[in-house]
């Protein structure tokens, strides 16, 4: 293969010249910062003959946010996201993930489009292309087994790593997306579809580390919207090795409402883990009391449940998930206290 | 050291608990100058320098020496400029083009300011014999009357004598450009016989010295070990340049931290799984801490002006120094690296299990 192959870039101005240009070539990409999708064509695990590059596409760079509703577009950067006075004030979570991403460069390219479509992740996948021909490729490319789970029938359990998801899962936010029949907003936790399912066949609804967006051909996300809960205190932490240039070993978002010394509300969602972001569910059966051991009882049994980490990164999995819970119990404790 | 990071009232008394535990840890290593058995067994010598000195006053320093940002091109300019009396701006070195430079063994065994120092050494005092012998010529005086003073060559203190530039013309007055070779070998004995025990490569002309205080933080719920400050002290002989040598005794704790904490090769059926930047995890500035660096000097009896090796020989200490701080502030012996998050986690669970047995059982 070539250090990079041949590829055109498109450079649209509008949405509409963007969505022409994704369904005049099919196998195009649209790209923001291009931080993770430039790696991957070095590769050789994608090689798009298109790169659409989103960050002239007019509407699309804008953060408006107030104490009520945030609003942001897709080729907003991460840096721009971080840095936002109301998004740090009013939305400490989703500054926080943004402000961890990798390093400060990749901050300053990477997009809020490109971070919540972040292609899944796997030791066997992220790999250069010698290196995948030699293990016989796997199932998110054109092999037909998943090293991860060799006896998994066709399912890839590649994990999704993008920081900002959990964050805005915490806050029931909505995707808006573009596409060849027209414009719609889905809630941002059915842009994941991640289940990865033993027992179903993949479709529209449930996919897998290589099916994990929700995504129709052709189709962009443009922005990604949430309204604000008065008292809503929230927070993200992760794990990681090394505390730059790093995809989370496993990252958390809580978000919380007290009311006196009741847990009035509670939202819980992870990245690093499964397949998709998963926002916990069930966390309402653990709220009405005060902070006590049966909610904390409570949140390790849902973690165990529905958090399922893969060995498809280098640090193993039940380690992912242990830490996880870890950090979920970490900060629900301090976004009560505080 | 042990002053500076008050290990004697510290040591053992560091916060402990559920959450974040601290400790300290000490260890001492020593390095080789640069091995003494050459790699080639040609009987050539063990560096080799030239200098090219031009009609302009241009001095040329070539080595084969590669700088990999341990400054070794400095070290060379400063060694040159040093012998000849001369502002460093006089000297130029050129290093690492084959077809100009003559061959050198390599950036290795933190060998470089110790023998191809030596080399340059030799070749600068060769130098500064034939412009003395040139100024003796020009001076009319005998060639151990001649005093060097850099920019000035004169025949005592009542001479006027001769400029730099003059006594430069002088000496290529028959020969044109000049070029002077040093060298430098190591001694037979120093290479190390069948007895010299636990050195494959042998012994140096001369060993470093470290130690090392590491203080960390390991947070006992997650297995995360956090490097709160380190103490370093290097014995490096004579510091050629006391910069270069904080420089480089810094990068041996990131370098140690690396191996200790978390650079690994891993392997899937013989494929290297953390072949690349991301997964073979070099520490960034964000994980450094501070760190204080102590130079010890000495004046070694081979090394150039007294030097010793700055390079690999503070790493050596950071491995052991950590492994004993996590053991002060966990009570847990970690003797498999790097020490990562999740074998500090898998090693906390294993002896709770294991307390919990053995409590059962009572």
């Amino acid at each position: 293969m070539d250090a990079l192959p041949e590829f055109r870039v498109l450079n649209p101005t509008t949405l509409d010249e963007a969505i022409a240009a994704r369904a005049e070539h099919p196998d195009s990409k649209p790209f923001g910062g291009g931080t993770d999708l430039v790696v991957n064509i070095r590769r050789g695990i994608v090689a798009p003959p298109v790169l659409i590059d989103m960050n002239r596409v007019e509407g699309l760079q804008a953060i408006h946010a107030d104490e009520n509703t945030i609003e942001i577009g897709a080729s907003v950067t991460l840096t721009a996201l971080a840095e936002h006075p109301a998004v740090v004030q009013h939305y400490p979570a989703l500054a926080q993930a943004a402000g961890f991403i990798a390093g400060p460069t990749h901050r300053n390219m990477g997009t809020v489009g490109g971070n919540l479509c972040l292609d899944t992740r796997c030791i066997f996948y992220n790999q250069s292309e010698w290196w995948r021909t030699a293990n016989n490729h796997c199932l998110k490319t054109t092999g037909t087994v998943c090293h991860v789970a060799p006896k998994s029938l066709g399912v890839c359990f590649a994990t999704f790593s993008g920081d900002l998801a959990p964050a805005l899962l915490t806050l029931d936010a909505e995707v808006d997306i573009a596409g060849p029949n027209g414009r719609r907003s889905i809630p941002l936790n059915k842009l994941y579809i991640g289940f990865a399912r033993q027992d179903l066949a993949v479709t529209e609804t449930q996919g897998d580390g290589k099916f994990y967006l929700s995504l129709r051909p052709g189709e962009i996300v443009t922005a990604v919207r949430a309204r604000n809960t008065p008292g809503l205190r929230s927070a993200y932490d992760k794990i990681r090795i090394r505390r730059s240039i790093e995809y989370p070993v496993a990252g958390v978002a809580v978000a919380l409402r007290r009311a006196g010394d009741t847990l009035a509300d509670l939202r819980v969602a992870f990245t690093g883990t499964n397949p998709r972001p998963v926002l916990l569910e069930g966390t309402a059966t653990l709220c009405g009391g005060g902070l006590d051991e049966r909610v904390f009882k409570g949140l390790d049994a849902l973690v165990r449940d529905q958090i399922m980490p893969m060995k498809t990164t280098f640090t193993p999995g039940h380690y992912r998930r242990r830490v996880a819970g870890v950090l979920a119990r970490r900060l629900l404790t301090r976004l009560f206290e505080s | 050291m042990e002053k500076e990071s008050g290990w004697t009232q510290r040591k053992g008394k560091l916060a402990k608990g559920k959450g974040l535990s601290k400790g300290l840890g000490m260890a001492c290593s020593h390095y080789i100058s640069g091995a003494s058995k050459p790699v080639n067994w040609t009987g050539e010598p063990h560096a080799t320098v030239k200098i090219k000195l031009d009609f302009d006053g241009s001095i040329v320093v070539l080595s084969g020496a590669a700088d990999i940002g341990q400054g070794s091109t400095t070290i060379l300019a400063q060694t040159v400029a040093e012998v000849l009396g001369l502002d460093l701006s006089r000297v130029r070195v050129v290093t690492g083009d084959s077809e100009v430079v003559p061959k050198d063994n390599g950036s290795y065994s933190s060998r470089v300011t110790f023998m191809v120092g030596n080399a340059a050494l030799d070749a600068a005092r060769n130098l500064k014999s034939l412009l003395t012998a040139a100024a003796a010529r020009k001076l009319e005086a005998r060639p151990e009357d001649i005093e060097c003073l850099g920019e000035l060559y004169r025949a005592g203190a009542q001479d006027k004598g001769a400029s730099f530039d003059e006594v430069v013309t002088e000496a290529l007055k028959d020969s044109g450009t000049i070029t002077v070779t040093g060298n430098y070998s190591t001694i037979p004995e120093s290479h190390g016989g069948r007895k010299y025990r636990g050195a494959a490569i042998g012994g140096t002309m001369g060993y470093s010295y470290s130690a090392r205080v590491v203080e960390v933080s390991v947070d006992e719920e997650t297995g995360v070990v956090t490097v709160d400050k380190v103490w370093v002290a290097h014995d490096c002989g004579k510091a050629l340049n006391r910069l270069t040598v904080e420089g480089q005794v810094q990068g041996s704790v990131w370098m140690g931290m690396g191996q200790a904490m978390s650079e690994e090769a891993a392997y899937h059926d013989g494929l290297m799984i953390t072949a690349n930047m991301l997964d073979y995890r070099v520490p960034t500035i964000q994980d450094s801490p501070p760190i204080e660096v102590g130079i010890v000097e000495s004046n070694d009896p081979h090394g150039p002006f007294g030097a010793k090796e700055a390079g690999e020989g503070s790493l050596a200490a950071f491995l052991p120094a950590l492994t004993n701080a996590i053991a002060d502030a966990i009570g847990i012996r970690f003797n498999d690296l790097p020490v990562t998050p999740d074998r500090v986690f898998e090693a906390i669970e294993k002896r709770k299990r294991a307390l919990a047995k053995g409590n059962g059982g009572a």
